[in-house]
């Protein structure tokens, strides 16, 4: 029995002694209180050893490293989870016992000091799901800017690229003025001559109006009133003719002044503008009754075409307003998340928490490299639900065959190591032993799964590589002319396979024996792949779509089939599969040494797979580094298990660098 | 009429079972080498066999390889695919 539940059923004893006590005809209250303290100081004392227990289980969930700020919430609730499950504990133990006021109350600072405890824990978890929410609101938030950023920035774009600059539209205004100027002979115009025979006119003007004036008083004088109206007619044509070329000069004036701005361009039509309406009222004024030739001059100016200078004005205003939209959109996506913790703010907080209350701060384990699942490509690596990950389990059945022996039938249970067990070696004089020199194919069915897995063992394949080795020396009706060249044939041949012994003269037994030593070498010397190696894979290596797939061995295809046998190939991705099928790390780093990895990962050798994502390199053939959470389908050819004994490196990056590559 | 693939199993006219380890073609024709199966088709058996294949009249037949010079040189075009 735990210490916990000793003094748990301690405690209800107890209490069931004070409900005896109480019930007593005359109950010894000295006795009672004796009690009462005694049931205080259990209850302590098992408040004390749950804490211990806590203390336990928050420090081992502190050491978890959190990934995310999901992660660091999951934290957060189980060690509050934790927490709430003493509070309970200690406080079932006043359940069915009776009010107990004064118990309860000497026990106050104890529930104070948990339920603080509970308060703070919950805090934790709130300040963690408030980080939450508000990331949530800062990507909403970010997302409804984003999407008013590049409106902005599509209207500014289409404003651009129709803006003409104001140099090229003056350039054609200009043009347009100059035509003016030309048709009317305005350059021509003798402005100083002009101002002497306007003063001339005005002064004669004034004579014509006073002798008018006298003959519209004066009697029988009809003749000079008529004569004297008509010469005062005369002289206002006049000088409306010298206003005309007066106004025109003037405009000449204006249309030849340089700007070097919209805002200028603008301003220089805005007196034009102007003079020219002014021009105008004047000659409507004075020709109230009909349109006389001089209202040409007066309007010619309006004949330019103003639209594109107050198109452009008015684009130049959209533009600068367009312009300080985005960047005050910029300014507030730049602030989005100002008031957000990150993890290690949070991190931080709940270590000094922890070091404030006198406990240990939980130092989150160092983890292997983050892996970042994003996007299809995770997608498809870690939803394997689909597939089928593993073999079906048929029941063996015992059958006797035409031989008239017991096999098992569908015994697909059997593992490679138990069926291995007779199949040590395969010798070359076991090649076409048993075997009639003509046979008929009656049946060719497809592999079963468990026969399959046997075949792509590095070990299978290494014996039946080995046999073919020596099969030329040991077949049976070789015509090998003596010992001495079968001796040399077999030397020539274990050298090639580096084999460590040396045969000093030929003995079939000893031959076996080397070779069955060398295929033990072989398999202790196992491929430790690295991002960056350069490998090729035999025609009968199988290529996946799916990390996992590639682990677990279904749904691949030949990597002949896909024409990528025999070509160089680059180990571009690593993923660590467990158990269960689901990829623990996955990694694009040069050089990552992936056994290591799962090694420094504490990872027991049987217990996960590794999956190799193979690219073709870019168009030099050099290896090119892809983003870890992103194919790249321009060199990324299909994933393969490191354990096929069909990858054949070219070079082994760490191995040439003569070190274990980098580890985490 | 039937084809013979790398991994497949061949049940030949003496009943006996045989998986294609290897499988390659040398001037113009296939040669497989084979690996005995128990009755079940998944135990694996101590005996190996290299043979041609040779079609007649939509039948398939297997043919043992023994000439030696044609063993040496079909050996390692395996032992590629088996490395």
């Amino acid at each position: 029995m735990e210490q916990e539940e000793y003094l748990r059923e301690e405690i209800q004893s107890y209490f069931d002694q004070l409900n005896l006590l109480s019930m007593q005809d005359n109950a010894d209250l000295g006795r009672i209180d004796s009690v009462t303290v005694h049931i205080k100081e259990l209850v302590e004392e098992y408040a004390s050893v749950l804490s211990e227990k806590v203390e336990v289980e928050i420090q081992k969930i502190e050491r978890r490293f959190a990934y995310t700020l999901e992660d660091e919430l999951e934290k957060r609730r189980d060690i509050l989870a934790i927490v709430q499950e003493r509070d309970s504990k200690i406080r079932e133990l006043f359940f069915n016992n009776g009010r107990r006021p004064k118990l309860k109350e000497s026990l106050k600072p104890l529930f104070d000091s948990i339920e603080q405890e509970v308060t703070s824990y919950q805090s934790d978890v709130n300040l963690v799901e408030q980080q939450l929410d508000a990331i949530r609101e800062a990507d909403q938030k970010e997302e409804e800017l984003n999407a008013e950023k590049k409106r902005c920035q599509t209207e500014l774009n289409v404003l651009r690229s129709e803006q003409i600059s104001y140099s090229r539209l003056d350039e054609r205004i200009i043009a347009a003025y100059q035509r003016i100027l030309t048709d009317n002979n305005i350059e021509q115009i003798d402005f100083p001559s002009l101002i002497e025979k306007k003063r001339i006119l005005e002064k004669r003007q004034k004579q014509l109006l006073e002798n008018l004036e006298l003959a519209r008083n004066a009697k029988n004088a009809d003749n000079y009133r008529i004569t004297y109206e008509a010469r005062l007619e005369r002289n206002k044509l006049d000088i409306d003719e010298i206003e005309e070329k007066n106004f025109l000069h003037l405009l000449n004036k204006m249309m030849q002044k340089k700007v070097s701005s919209y805002e200028e361009l603008e301003r220089r039509t805005k007196s034009i503008q102007t003079l020219v309406d002014a021009r105008k009222a004047k000659v409507q004024k004075l020709y109230a009754e009909g349109v006389t030739v001089k209202e040409k001059y007066a309007t010619v100016a309006e004949k330019i075409n103003h639209s594109e200078i107050t198109l452009a004005l008015s684009s130049l205003i959209k533009i600068e307003e367009l312009e300080r939209q985005i960047a005050e959109i910029e300014e507030k996506l730049s602030h989005t998340r100002d008031h957000i913790k990150v993890k290690e703010e949070l991190e931080e907080i709940f270590n000094k928490k922890a070091v404030d209350s006198g406990r240990t701060p939980g130092i989150p384990e160092i983890p292997p490299e983050p892996v970042q699942v994003k996007d299809d490509f995770v997608n498809q690596m870690i939803d394997p639900k689909d597939e089928e990950l593993e073999e079906p389990i048929v029941s063996p059945t015992e059958e006797v065959n035409s031989a008239g022996e017991t096999v098992m039938v569908g015994d697909t249970e059997l593992t490679f190591e138990e069926d291995f067990s007779d199949f040590e070696l395969l010798t070359p004089d076991q090649i076409n032993a048993d075997m009639v020199s003509r046979s008929q194919v009656l049946a060719v069915e497809e592999a079963q799964p468990g026969l399959l897995k046997k075949l792509f063992s590095g070990k299978l394949r290494k014996i039946l590589s080995l046999a073919l080795a020596t099969v030329s020396l040991f077949i049976s009706g070789t015509q090998v002319a003596n010992a001495a060249e079968k001796e040399e044939a077999a030397e020539n041949i274990i050298n090639e396979e580096n084999l460590d012994t040396s045969i000093q003269a030929y003995d079939e037994n000893a031959v076996v024996d080397t070779i069955a030593a060398n295929v033990e070498a072989i398999m202790k010397e196992k491929y430790a792949p690295s991002i960056g190696d350069k490998i090729q894979l035999n025609p009968g290596a199988a290529l996946y779509t799916t990390s996992t797939n590639a682990v677990s061995g279904v749904q691949g295809y030949e990597a002949s089939a896909s024409g990528l046998s025999g070509t160089d190939l680059y180990v571009t991705r690593g993923a660590i599969i467990d158990q269960t099928g689901n990829p623990i790390y996955i990694t694009t780093t040069h050089s990552v040494d992936i056994n290591k990895v799962a090694t420094d990962m504490g990872l027991v050798e049987g217990t996960y797979g590794i999956a190799l994502g193979c690219s073709s390199g870019d168009m030099e053939g050099n290896f090119v580094e892809v983003p870890v959470d992103q194919l790249n389908p321009a060199v990324e050819k299909g994933w393969i298990n490191s354990a096929d004994p069909n990858i054949v490196v070219i070079e082994q990056l760490n191995k040439q660098l003569g070190q274990g590559g980098m580890s985490l | 009429m039937m084809d013979i693939k790398l991994h497949t199993v061949l049940t030949l006219d003496n009943n006996q079972k045989y998986v294609v380890v290897a499988k390659t073609e040398y001037m113009g024709v296939s040669y497989d080498y084979l690996l005995q199966l128990a009755p079940n088709g998944i135990t694996l058996r101590n005996k190996a066999a290299i043979v041609k294949e040779e079609k007649e009249n939509n039948s398939v037949y297997v043919i043992q390889v023994n000439d030696e010079n044609l063993l040496k040189t079909l050996a390692p075009l395996f032992e590629s695919q088996l490395a």
